[in-house]
């Protein structure tokens, strides 16, 4: 497969700039921070184009356009930031639900693809960083289906969420339950973030669920976590490429305009040698997340390790890039880019955000190692 | 990957596999420098089966073969542990023969260039003259039918090992410094070529001065028009320009260096189970991949028509830092088992060493040069900065 993109990539990707700036262009700021387009309308804007969930297999709603397609849509979200999102709002809750034999879950896939309804997933737990195998949330047999208690912790998109997809440790391995906002027992606080994020932590009091609301049983919920973990840090990998760019090009114009010593910045060479330094990180990071699209599936089936270890190698590349393009960026622009007015510094807000949430590039990197060693082996 | 990719990369296995001496592909892993002799009879082994210069047009004994397939052949005969051969003869001077040379010069030189009878070696930089090469020197001025070059080369890489040397001399002080240049090609064995050995910090002997006193080059020797030797000198052929990432140089010490992870024990167990040599195997691993995919787009690039332009600056930059890391990590892990010269290993006293511990200090000490030369890491940070970043 090509790394070069196609005509009908191009394309995709200019339409997806154009609406992303249309929809930046006088919305409110969310906290002073990036502007933050309303995300139903920006969410509904994107399904009608293909875009949301296109990414996933034509009989779950998508086009079949694949990581390649998701590359596409997470970049152009990186680079043009809007508090939309794309991971934990669409790819985590779809990546899991997809990998479902219910029918229940699918039809929920279709419509987290089309927008209609959003589905929040509650993965992690408090003091267990990135650990995908729950301690605090337990299902038990019930008369008629489950009992669910526990906590979940910072669970991302959870506002306005109609549905949540939640792990459990259940006797024989970990499973995956899908529950209406509504279920009773079910208890959401909110609290923003650094990035003006809105997150939610989860308390589930005697939550009583039918039999048909495990869409995953403990013998394959691991692997689904994992295998959902890769799609998702490969769309942040790629939205932290899109951060990157837009950050050093932004950086790059004012170096070029700024004056000091009656000459513009950028005749400094030590300004320079900065500069081409975080051009190649990125171009380095460019080529990862590049090759990570060619070789990873939307389903597990589509997979070998090699795919599991361009993700990872994507991901743990992404957050040591991102983190120095971000703090660069600021420094560069000198005191305006402490600024919130200027905004340069919500890269770095967002990159961190990302990194607390979904795992350090120390954990990618342990994951592409587990991968890389498959590899060899094969 | 295609299917004739395939195929391709399987007979070149099969071909290394049944022609290399076992000996000169574990020399290669160490980075040992390879005696003349084995290189000529490797290359006598290529050019029999039509490898030996395959980017060279077919009337000249090459292969003909398009873009992506030169690039394959080079990788995969590196990732085989093949000796790259004829750097001067094959990938510098034949092409530009080719191009600008006279039929005479590509009758008598060519075929001499791929069998090895002659060996090449390229005279550019001068004791005055390094990363602005355009201010070289050494003058050649016309007298009857010759040119009488007077002057010193310098940093000449395998010098004493060749008997040519294709060069840049100064023709001309008239205008910009770039077009009173032209390039010659000149007998080392003629009367008045005198050389020194210059020898590498650690020992090694690669670099050489060489010393013109009066030296008669024929003016049939000279390649292109008279001080038309600088867009001579400079019209590599794009392909090379992807190796300026020198990444199969890095896959190997890869393998070099996980070999290694088994064989050398921390805290009582193999370094490849110890979790702090594996945040480095894993960043090394991880960088590596980064610049084979950034390669294999410049190679997209150049078959969709494109030259590679600044783009080669992207590769050699984060190529040199990519191999000098990973020399690092070796020498690293190997800790005082890195401690004997390579001349120490000469007699048998080492045995219980590992064996990949040879010559691992001096191949890092040797991996300094490349980041100086051809345009140092600085050179292309700024070209980087120019052409690309617009600064």
């Amino acid at each position: 497969m090509r790394f070069a993109p196609d005509e009908e990539e191009t394309m995709i990707r200019d339409m997806l700039d154009r609406l992303l700036r249309d929809a930046r262009e006088g919305a409110a700021r969310c906290d002073g921070h990036a502007p933050r387009p309303d995300p139903e309308a920006l969410r509904h804007q994107l399904a009608e184009l293909g875009l949301w969930g296109g990414w996933l297999p034509e009989h779950l709603g998508g086009t079949d356009g694949g990581a390649r397609l998701l590359m596409v849509l997470a970049r152009g979200l990186g680079g043009n930031p809007s508090h939309c999102d794309l991971i934990g709002g669409c790819v985590l809750p779809a990546c899991l639900l997809a990998q479902s034999e219910d029918e229940q879950a699918h039809e929920t896939v279709g419509l987290i693809s089309t927008g209609e309804i959003s589905v929040a997933a509650a993965l992690l737990e408090p003091g267990k960083r990135w650990d995908l195998t729950p301690s605090s949330v337990r299902a038990e047999p019930a008369p008629g289906g489950f009992r669910l208690v526990g906590q979940k912790a910072h669970i991302p998109d959870a506002v306005g969420a109609n549905y949540f997809v939640i792990s459990a440790a259940e006797e024989g391995g970990v499973s995956l339950f899908l529950l209406p906002a509504e279920t009773p027992g079910l208890s959401i606080s909110h609290y923003p973030a650094t990035d003006g994020s809105i997150w939610a932590m989860l308390r589930l009091d005697d939550v009583t669920l039918p039999t048909k609301a495990r869409v995953i049983g403990p013998g394959e919920g691991l692997a689904a976590l994992e295998h959902a973990r890769a799609l998702a840090g490969f769309a942040a990998a790629a939205e932290i490429l899109g951060s990157c760019s837009a950050a050093l090009d932004q950086t790059l114009e004012y170096l070029r305009t700024r004056e000091q010593f009656g000459r513009p910045l950028a005749s400094n060479q030590a300004l320079q040698f900065r500069a081409a330094d975080l051009h190649t990180d990125i171009e380095m990071l460019r080529s990862l997340v590049l090759g990570a699209a060619n070789s990873l599936g939307v389903m597990p089936a589509d997979c070998s390790p090699r795919s599991y270890s361009d993700a990872a190698a994507a991901m743990a590349t992404a957050l040591e890039t991102g983190d120095r393009v971000a703090r660069e960026a600021i420094h560069l622009h000198g005191a305006i880019g402490m600024t919130r007015e200027l905004g340069i510094g919500y890269h770095l807000l967002r990159l961190d955000v990302i990194a607390r949430w979904l795992g350090d590039s120390a954990h990618f990197r342990n994951l592409f190692l587990t991968a890389n060693e498959l590899e060899d082996v094969a | 990957m295609d299917d004739w990719e395939a195929d391709f990369r399987a007979e070149i296995a099969e071909f290394v596999e049944e022609n290399l001496d076992p000996e000169i592909r574990r020399a290669g892993d160490l980075g040992l420098p390879l005696a003349p002799q084995s290189l000529k009879d490797w290359q006598t082994k290529l050019v029999m089966k039509g490898w030996g210069a395959p980017a060279w047009p077919k009337e000249w004994g090459g292969a003909g073969w398009g873009m992506r397939k030169l690039f394959l052949f080079e990788e995969e005969m590196a990732a085989q542990g093949a000796p790259l051969v004829g750097n001067f003869n094959i990938k510098m001077l034949g092409p530009i023969l080719q191009a600008h040379g006279t039929e005479e010069q590509k009758h008598h030189f060519l075929p001499r260039a791929l069998t090895f009878e002659h060996s090449w070696c390229q005279g550019y930089s001068e004791p005055g003259s390094g990363s602005d090469l355009a201010s070289l020197q050494t003058r050649a001025e016309r007298d009857g039918d010759a040119y009488v070059v007077n002057g010193s080369k310098i940093w000449t890489s395998e010098g004493h090992q060749a008997d040519h040397m294709f060069c840049l001399v100064r023709t001309s002080r008239e205008g910009r410094k770039q077009s009173g240049i032209s390039f010659l090609l000149i007998d080392l064995r003629m009367a008045g070529v005198s050389s020194r050995p210059i020898h590498h910090f650690y020992g090694a002997h690669f670099f050489n001065q060489f010393f013109f006193d009066n030296v008669r080059v024929p003016v049939a020797n000279r390649v292109g028009p008279e001080n038309a030797g600088w867009g001579i000198a400079k019209s590599l052929l794009e392909h090379e320009r992807l190796f300026s990432s020198r990444h199969t140089e890095a896959r190997r010490k890869l393998g070099r260096l996980k070999r290694l992870s088994r064989a050398v024990h921390l805290h009582g167990r193999p370094a490849i189970e110890d979790a702090g040599f594996r945040v480095g195997l894993a960043r090394r691993s991880i960088e590596l991949r980064a610049l084979e995919n950034t390669t294999m787009r410049a190679l997209e690039r150049l078959v969709d028509g494109g030259g590679i332009g600044p783009f080669a600056s992207v590769l050699k930059l984060r190529g040199i830092e990519v191999n000098q890391r990973l020399d690092a990590a070796i020498v690293q892990l190997l800790g005082p088992d890195a401690l004997p010269a390579e001349s120490a290993w000469e007699g048998s006293t080492l045995a219980d060493l590992p064996e990949e511990a040879r010559n691992a200090a001096e191949a890092r000490y040797w991996w300094r040069g490349p980041a100086i030369a051809g345009g140092s890491q600085e050179v292309q940070r700024g070209i980087i900065a120019k052409h690309i970043l617009n600064l």
